[in-house]
C-alpha cells in the first residue's frame, strides 16, 4: 500500500490561515489502513484543528468526509454538493487523492495534509517499512525477491556496502536490517549464492520517474 | 610485462616492491596551501597518496582539484571516487577531466551516506538527496571501458581511450562475512587492478579473509593492500570497535595503549607492529596507511617500519 | 477537596471516561459528584478503557470540556489483557497532539484502578482538576451546547 503520516499541524494551520470554510477529506483506502487518512483521522483531525485555531483566535468551520478512493474519479463525484460551500479542500489522501481533487475542482484550492511517504507494507501493527520504488525495472528475480533499490540507503545493486553493522542493521539506520544480508542469507539458503557472483549491470533508470512523467497506455481498454 | 596505464603505483606493484600509499584529506575550505603542506610533509614517505571524496559526506575540496595538487607538487595521487553524489554523467565527465589533467589512479566507492555527516560534529548535509545511479563495481567497470574499450557506459565511444590504474575498497569482516570475499571477486572481476583494505587491527582474523581471498585466485589478480589506521588514542580504538563498521580491534589491544606511558610512542609501536604483521601474509602487497587528521605521524612510522627510502622506478 | 476548588479561578468542567470494572460494585460516581460542592464532572462508563478512540478524546475537548480523564483497570487486571494498555498508549499520543496545538496536556490525563470507591475516583477527578485550572478555561468553551 502507499503510506503516508499527519503534516505537522503547525503546517497545517498555516495553510488554512486564510479560510473560513474548509473540506477535510479521508481516503478509505491506503491511507486508512496505514492510520494516516481514514475516517478515524478525519474525525481526530477535524476536532484538532478547531482547537488549534482557537488557541491562535480563529475560528474555522470543517466539513469532512471520507471516500471510497481519492484517486477515482467516480468517489471524488461525492463531494460535488460540498465544494460550492467551502473555500479549500484539506485532503488526508495520497499525493494521488490530492491532485485527483485539485485537479476535479479547480476552484477551490486543495491542500495536502498528509507526507505521502512510500509503498510500503506493515509488517507489525503500528509498524510499516518500505518495499518498492516503483522503478519500472522490476530487478526482484535477481535478488532472491528482496528489493536493494526500496531496501538499501544507497540503491546497491551488487552486494551490500562497507558500512553494515556487526549486527546485521543498516549503517544509516539501526533497527532497519541490512538488505543485502538478507539477500544473501536467502540465496545461501537456496543454494544459489553463486547467482550473486554476476555483475549487475548499471540500471536503466528511464524506466522509472528519473526518465520523464510516466503514463502507462492500454489501447484494449480504451473507450 | 606490459604496464595497462603506467603509474608509479602500478610499476611497484609490477616490480614486486611492497606499496605504501597514505590517505591525505582536503580541506574543509579552498585554500590549496594546505594541501601542498600535506605535500611537503609527505613527500617520498609513500608511493601513491589518496584523496579522499567528501569522505563522511561532509563537503571538502574535490578530491579531483585535491588530487591535481598533489600532482603539481610531484606527488602521485590516488583520486578516490563515490558514487554517492555524482551521476553515470558526472563521473564519467570528472574522469576524463581527471585523466586530461594527468591523474591516473582513482579508487572506486560507494561513499558514506549522507547522513554520516550529521552524526559528528559538523552539521553535513543529511537533507542532501543522494544519487547513487551507479554502485561501485559498476564504477569500476565504467572505468574498465573507457580505459580498455574507449567506450562510455552508454555506449558512445571516445575519441581515444582513458585508461586508469583502477582501484577498490575491500571490508572483508562486516557482516555477511562469507559474502565479503565474493564481493571482492566481483569487483576484480569488474576489473579492479589494486584493493585498500577497511582497517586491519586484528591480524590473525585479516590473515584468514586473505586465505579465502588467496584460495579464490583473488590474491594474483589484484594487489591487495592491508589499510592500517594509526591509533591515535585508546578511546579512538573504543570508538572504532564500537561505531566504525566493519573494524574489528582487539580487546588487548585497547588496552594496550590505554596503559602505555606515553601514548604516541606506542601508537607508533602498535602501528608498525600491524604493519609487519600484515606484511608477510601471503598476498598482501602493500600497506594503505590513514593517519586522520594526524598526517604528521606518518614520516617517523614509514620510517621506523623499515619502508623507506620507497623504491625509485625505471 | 472543597476548599481547592473554591482557590481556583474557574471550576473546570470535567469529562471522565472510566472503564466498568475499575470501581467498585455499587459504587454511583454521579450520585457522589452530588455530594461535592463546585466539582463539575461527566461520568461516561465503558466496558473497558480500550474503547476509547483518540478521535473520541479530541472531539469531547473540542467541544468544551476543561478537562478529560481516562480511568482504566491496573496493567494486570484489565479483563481484556492489553486494553488498559492500549488506552494508555492512545492517550498518550493524544496528549502530543494536544501538546502539538499547545492545548496544554494536562487537559487529558489516564489514570488506573481498581475496587475504586466514589471517594477515591472523586480524589482522581479533583487532582485533574486542580491542573486543569492551571491551565485556565479550555479556549473551546462554548464551542457546543455541553
Amino acid at each position: 500500500m502507499i503510506i503516508g503520516e499527519w503534516k505537522p499541524i503547525e503546517e497545517i494551520v498555516t495553510m488554512l490561515d486564510k479560510h473560513k470554510n474548509v473540506l477535510l477529506v479521508g481516503c478509505a483506502t491506503c491511507m486508512a489502513e496505514c492510520s494516516a487518512g481514514g475516517e478515524k483521522e478525519v474525525e481526530t483531525l477535524a476536532p484538532l484543528l478547531r482547537m488549534a485555531m482557537k488557541v491562535k483566535g480563529r475560528t474555522i468551520n470543517i466539513y469532512t468526509k471520507t471516500l471510497e478512493r481519492q484517486c477515482e474519479w467516480e468517489f471524488i463525484e461525492e463531494l460535488t454538493p460540498i465544494i460550492p460551500k467551502v473555500e479549500a479542500v484539506l485532503s488526508l489522501a495520497c499525493g494521488i487523492g490530492v491532485q485527483a481533487i485539485a485537479e476535479r475542482f479547480p476552484e477551490v484550492r486543495v491542500y495536502p495534509g498528509v507526507n505521502t511517504t512510500s509503498l510500503a507494507i506493515r509488517e507489525e501493527p503500528g509498524l510499516w517499512a518500505v518495499r518498492c520504488e516503483a522503478c519500472g525495472d522490476c530487478m526482484l528475480a535477481e535478488t532472491f525477491g528482496l528489493c536493494p533499490i526500496a531496501r538499501c540507503a544507497k540503491g546497491l545493486l551488487n552486494g551490500p556496502c562497507g558500512g553494515t553493522r556487526n549486527d546485521g542493521k543498516c549503517e544509516v539506520d539501526e533497527n532497519v536490517d541490512c538488505v543485502w544480508k538478507l539477500i544473501v542469507e536467502r540465496a545461501s539458503a537456496c543454494g544459489r549464492i553463486e547467482d550473486l557472483m554476476n555483475i549487475r549491470k548499471a540500471k536503466q533508470w528511464s524506466h522509472s520517474s528519473h526518465g520523464g512523467q510516466k503514463r502507462m497506455l492500454r489501447e484494449d481498454l480504451r473507450p | 610485462m606490459r604496464l595497462r596505464v603506467g603509474t608509479r603505483l602500478e610499476n611497484i606493484l609490477q616490480e614486486g616492491h611492497f606499496a605504501v600509499t597514505v590517505e591525505v584529506g582536503p580541506p574543509r575550505g579552498a585554500n590549496p596551501d594546505v594541501m601542498r603542506k600535506k605535500a611537503d610533509l609527505l613527500r617520498g614517505c609513500a608511493d601513491a597518496f589518496n584523496v579522499t571524496d567528501n569522505q563522511t559526506a561532509v563537503v571538502r575540496m574535490s578530491s579531483l582539484g585535491g588530487a591535481k595538487i598533489l600532482l603539481d607538487e610531484g606527488l602521485e595521487p590516488v583520486m578516490q571516487m563515490t558514487v554517492r553524489d555524482r551521476n553515470r554523467i558526472a563521473l564519467q565527465s570528472d574522469l576524463l577531466g581527471a585523466w586530461a589533467l594527468g591523474l591516473r589512479n582513482c579508487l572506486c566507492i560507494s561513499g558514506d551516506h549522507q547522513k554520516a555527516g550529521a552524526q559528528g560534529k559538523l552539521k553535513g548535509h543529511p537533507g542532501a538527496k543522494n544519487v547513487y545511479d551507479v554502485d561501485s563495481i559498476q564504477l569500476i567497470s565504467i572505468l574498465k571501458n573507457l580505459g580498455d574499450k574507449a567506450v562510455q557506459e552508454g555506449g558512445d565511444s571516445l575519441d581515444e581511450p582513458a585508461p586508469f590504474f583502477i582501484g577498490a575498497a575491500w571490508t572483508p569482516f562486516a557482516p555477511p562475512e562469507d559474502f565479503r570475499v565474493i564481493r571482492l571477486a566481483k569487483k576484480i572481476k569488474a576489473g579492479a587492478d589494486f584493493i585498500q583494505t577497511q582497517a586491519v587491527f586484528d591480524v590473525a582474523r585479516f590473515k584468514s579473509s586473505m586465505e579465502k581471498a588467496h584460495k579464490m585466485g583473488l590474491t594474483e589478480k589484484a594487489a591487495i593492500l592491508a589499510g592500517i589506521i594509526v591509533p591515535k588514542s585508546a578511546g579512538m580504538l573504543r570508538y572504532m570497535n564500537n561505531n566504525v563498521p566493519g573494524v574489528d580491534v582487539p580487546e588487548d589491544l585497547i588496552k594496550r595503549l590505554k596503559s602505555a606511558k606515553d601514548t604516541q610512542t606506542e601508537a607508533v609501536k602498535i602501528t608498525i607492529e600491524l604493519i609487519e604483521a600484515v606484511r608477510f601474509i601471503p598476498g598482501v602487497k602493500g600497506v594503505h596507511l590513514q593517519a586522520i587528521e594526524a598526517e604528521e605521524m606518518l614520516p617517523e612510522i614509514i620510517k621506523k617500519a623499515g619502508l623507506l627510502p620507497r623504491p625509485k622506478i625505471a | 477537596m472543597d476548599s481547592k476548588i473554591d482557590k481556583g479561578k474557574f471550576e473546570p468542567e470535567m469529562v471522565v471516561l472510566f472503564c466498568q470494572h475499575c470501581m467498585g460494585k455499587d459504587e454511583d460516581p454521579k450520585a457522589a459528584l452530588n455530594k461535592i460542592s463546585g466539582l463539575k464532572a461527566e461520568f461516561l462508563i465503558m466496558p473497558c478503557s480500550s474503547k476509547v478512540e483518540t478521535s473520541h478524546m479530541v472531539k469531547i475537548l473540542a467541544d468544551g470540556a476543561d478537562g478529560l480523564l481516562v480511568v482504566g483497570c491496573k496493567t494486570d487486571r484489565c479483563r481484556f489483557l492489553t486494553g488498559s494498555t492500549m488506552a494508555e498508549k492512545r492517550v498518550d499520543y493524544a496528549r502530543g497532539l494536544l501538546d502539538e496545538i499547545r492545548m496544554g496536556v494536562d487537559r487529558l490525563r489516564m489514570e488506573r484502578g481498581e475496587e475504586l470507591s466514589c471517594l477515591q475516583m472523586m480524589a482522581l477527578v479533583q487532582s485533574q482538576a486542580d491542573a486543569v485550572r492551571a491551565l485556565g478555561p479550555n479556549p473551546m468553551k462554548g464551542a457546543k451546547k455541553r
